[in-house]
């Protein structure tokens, strides 16, 4: 088993290149954010400590991804600002920014995710739903096109993916009544090259899945956001994607029927972006459980075969083996508190609990309104078989509103209240992959909001609330190590080899913070 | 439509900032959705106060016009718990969540029953209340100051919170509980809390600050410092009293 682990771990690292950068969200195309680098360890983690911090001086609540390339690390900030930030003096060599149009309706802040690279080319999201490509030398803006209109309630907030010369990107707003697509954009050009959308209309197939009393274009509420990058198999040539929460979130009555795609993962043919399958995770959604945690991708021994596996924590509170080649369910299980589910069909169709639904004078349901797990980077590492990632484990109050739709406004229809003396509580969770057994959870005082890295060293980093960046032993989840930033974390550490050092690096804040084993 | 944005702008300094979107319902209708979202947790999901002061009475402690609504709203209210959130909405956006304040205006003021001098009596002599509480500005002593909490609360919030005090802990007031490697439990209110130190200050007003590994154990207590028994110590006028006598804590005018 271990060997037959190992040489996987090569045959996908080696789609990302080596350890001395790291070029895309995920790491790697699996989306497995783990490193082979093994300096820092447990034995040396006590000499771990910052060697340099990058002041942006732009407003806080980074949530990047630091990609590493050639002695250069680029950071993307809110508010569309970003950096290219020279590894050695932790100096900027070129600052980009530009001004976010207004007004703009947004869900969560001026945020982003991180940068996408491709030879010379920097690709990010600006904040009012463009895509722009960045010299890699300069900053300089080569071209910007407009992925969706701000004024409608599109915003852009994701990493894109570079597959080949597409730079693949996706849109949020679902909560503003947008119709979410993933796009495609020659890297050169920016000329789109295909567009996958997530909400069909009456007469596509799954239109039908929207009812059909609700106005002439009730599909046009749809949501369906996807705001977190995917990952890619390049043997099956498939880009996974997962999508968000139908619109409007917690009141499905104009939207009767299963609301495809939201809710789901869709499987989309790289070259023209058709869809080869989709798995809904939770049909006619009215609890805000978008599918948009790490579609990591792993091979699983399952019953003595190896079957070719897309995992995911879902945000409805179960975990989920599906067979990447074809969509069909491998397994799904619960891996925290759920009170929505009885039990799920052969095809991973959940069988309802009924009166789960959110009510004008309210109803508890778990998980609560950000999920089991929400958004924030997992970690798989091959060492373990197992994927770590953040949990907030209890209930909320679902609240159920009123409202005409104002195109452009915010249409969630809904708010949810903390559960009276009932705390929900913020955990790190290791879960076997090829099984959905939860094998550690550990509890903790302040949420690990930050997203997770593992390394060889059997080393699980994620930075928290408090502004603590944490290493715990990823077999046990004791905690090793811990650091105070000083400002909340919300973005994913990396690491990466330097002039033959190991480095960690983290944005905290407004901060990019990286560390290295000191003398 | 730069244009047409300085002309909004000018308009607004014309109207000496009414609200533009007064009265609108289908702004009134999304404000009302965005205030469940952002304002629900302290306001309540009816305007009706909570944690927050109840806004239906068409009267607010930082002014009452629009201006002073939008100003609340965009900037927070200092020493209050009202952060702003001007970096996170949009000039409409604020104005739609002022349309929808003065759409959830009772036309009766709530009414509010019992002795408030009998009340403050209570609070200052058998209720002890005062050991722990401020009510007039200046230095906060262990417990939260209530020298505006007649502002800020409900005065069903109020009332829960006296006969209650667990049900919600006032953000910032948890209670936190050192047990010492001698045996001794240090106990205090919660400075800061994670999952590696914690810092505090107990009833004698003393600092403490504690890595996890200098202590047995370090917890954060489900429980208030404030006692829980009010409701057998006081007769039911006595607390009708202590919450009138709160309600008229309103701070400077």
């Amino acid at each position: 088993m271990k060997t037959f682990l190992l040489l996987l771990t090569a045959v996908l690292l080696l789609k990302s290149g080596d350890e001395t950068s790291w070029t895309t969200y995920g790491k790697n195309y699996a989306g497995w954010r783990y490193s082979e680098l093994t300096q820092i360890n447990p034995g040396t983690l006590s000499r771990l400590a910052p060697k340099w911090i990058f002041q942006t001086r732009a407003p806080s609540g980074m949530e990047t991804t630091p990609l590493i390339q050639d002695g250069i690390m680029y950071v993307t900030g809110t508010s569309n600002h970003a950096w290219a930030i020279d590894l050695k003096s932790g100096k900027a060599l070129w600052h980009y920014s530009k001004t976010p149009k207004k007004p703009l309706d947004l869900c969560c802040g001026e945020v982003n995710r991180g940068f996408a690279i491709a030879g010379d080319r920097l690709f990010k999201v600006n904040i009012e739903d463009t895509l722009v490509a960045l010299d890699r030398l300069s900053g300089r803006v080569l071209w910007e096109v407009e992925l969706g209109d701000y004024r409608k309630g599109y915003s852009g907030t994701v990493a894109p993916l570079v597959v080949r010369n597409l730079v693949v990107v996706g849109t949020a707003g679902a909560e503003f009544g947008i119709r979410g697509f993933v796009d495609a954009y020659d890297a050169a050009t920016g000329k789109r090259v295909w567009r996958f959308y997530t909400i069909p209309m009456p007469g596509e197939p799954g239109g039908e899945t929207w009812g059909s009393s609700a106005g002439a274009s009730p599909n046009l509420r749809g949501g369906g956001s996807t705001w977190i990058t995917g990952t890619y198999d390049p043997e099956l040539n498939l880009i996974y994607w997962g999508t968000g929460n139908p619109g409007p979130d917690m009141n499905g009555d104009v939207r009767p029927g299963d609301n495809l795609y939201t809710c789901s993962l869709v499987a989309l043919d790289a070259d023209t972006g058709k869809l080869k399958w989709h798995f809904q995770f939770t049909p006619h959604d009215v609890h805000d459980w978008d599918a948009i945690g790490d579609p990591v991708l792993v091979d699983l021994k399952i019953n003595g075969a190896v079957r070719k596996a897309v995992v995911q924590a879902n945000r409805n509170g179960h975990y989920y083996a599906l067979d990447r080649t074809n969509g069909k369910l491998l397994f799904v299980k619960p891996y925290t508190k759920v009170s929505w589910t009885k039990d799920f069909s052969a095809d991973g169709r959940p069988v309802l609990v009924p009166g789960q639904e959110p009510r004008e004078e309210g109803t508890l349901a778990c998980p609560g309104l950000g999920g089991g797990h929400n958004w924030n980077a997992t970690t798989y590492s091959p060492r373990t078989g197992w994927h770590y990632f953040s949990s907030e484990d209890g209930c909320h109050m679902f609240y159920r509103t009123e409202q005409q739709f104002v195109e452009g406004q915010w249409y969630q229809l809904s708010t949810v209240d903390w559960v009276k003396g009932e705390a929900n509580k913020k955990s790190v969770v290791a879960v076997d992959a090829s099984t959905g057994q939860v094998q550690w959870r550990r509890e903790l005082a302040a949420t690990p909001s930050g997203g997770m890295l593992s390394t060889a060293s059997d080393l699980l980093f994620y930075g928290d609330s408090a502004g603590n960046l944490v290493a715990l032993n990823a077999r046990t989840g004791e905690p090793r190590w811990h650091f105070p930033t000083g400002s909340a974390i919300s973005a994913p550490p990396v690491t990466y080899e330097f002039e033959g050092k190991q480095y960690i690096s983290v944005a905290s804040g407004n901060l990019v913070i990286t560390f290295a084993l000191i003398d | 439509m730069r244009a047409a944005l300085l002309l909004f702008l000018l308009a607004l300094l014309a109207r000496g900032q009414t609200n533009p979107l007064a009265g609108d319902a289908a702004a009134i209708d999304v404000g009302k959705g965005n205030f469940r979202l952002y304002c629900a947790p302290c306001h309540g999901i009816h305007a009706q106060g909570g944690r927050g002061p109840d806004l239906t009475r068409g009267n607010f402690s930082a002014g009452n016009t629009d201006t002073d609504l939008f100003r609340v709203i965009s900037a927070g209210v200092q020493g209050t718990d009202m952060t702003g959130y001007g970096e996170r909405f949009d000039d409409q956006m604020i104005w739609r969540l002022v349309a929808f304040i003065r759409s959830a205006a009772r036309v009766t003021p709530e009414m509010i029953a019992g002795d408030p001098a009998h009340g403050r009596a209570i609070f200052q002599g058998k209720g002890g209340c005062a050991a722990c509480h401020a009510t007039t500005a200046g230095p906060p002593q262990i417990g939260p100051s209530l020298d505006r909490v007649g502002r800020q609360r409900s005065l069903q919030y109020l009332r829960e919170k006296l006969l209650d005090p667990n049900q919600s802990i006032t953000p910032g007031y948890s209670t936190v509980a050192v047990k010492l490697p001698d045996g001794r439990t240090l106990r205090g209110i919660e400075i800061a809390f994670d999952d590696f130190s914690s810092q505090f200050m107990d009833v004698n007003r003393q600092f403490h600050s504690f890595r996890k590994e200098e202590a047995a154990s370090i917890e954060r207590e489900p429980t208030s410092l404030m006692p829980s028994d009010y409701g057998r110590r006081l007769t039911p006028s006595e607390q009708t009293d202590i919450v009138a006598y709160l309600s008229t804590l309103r701070g400077a005018q």
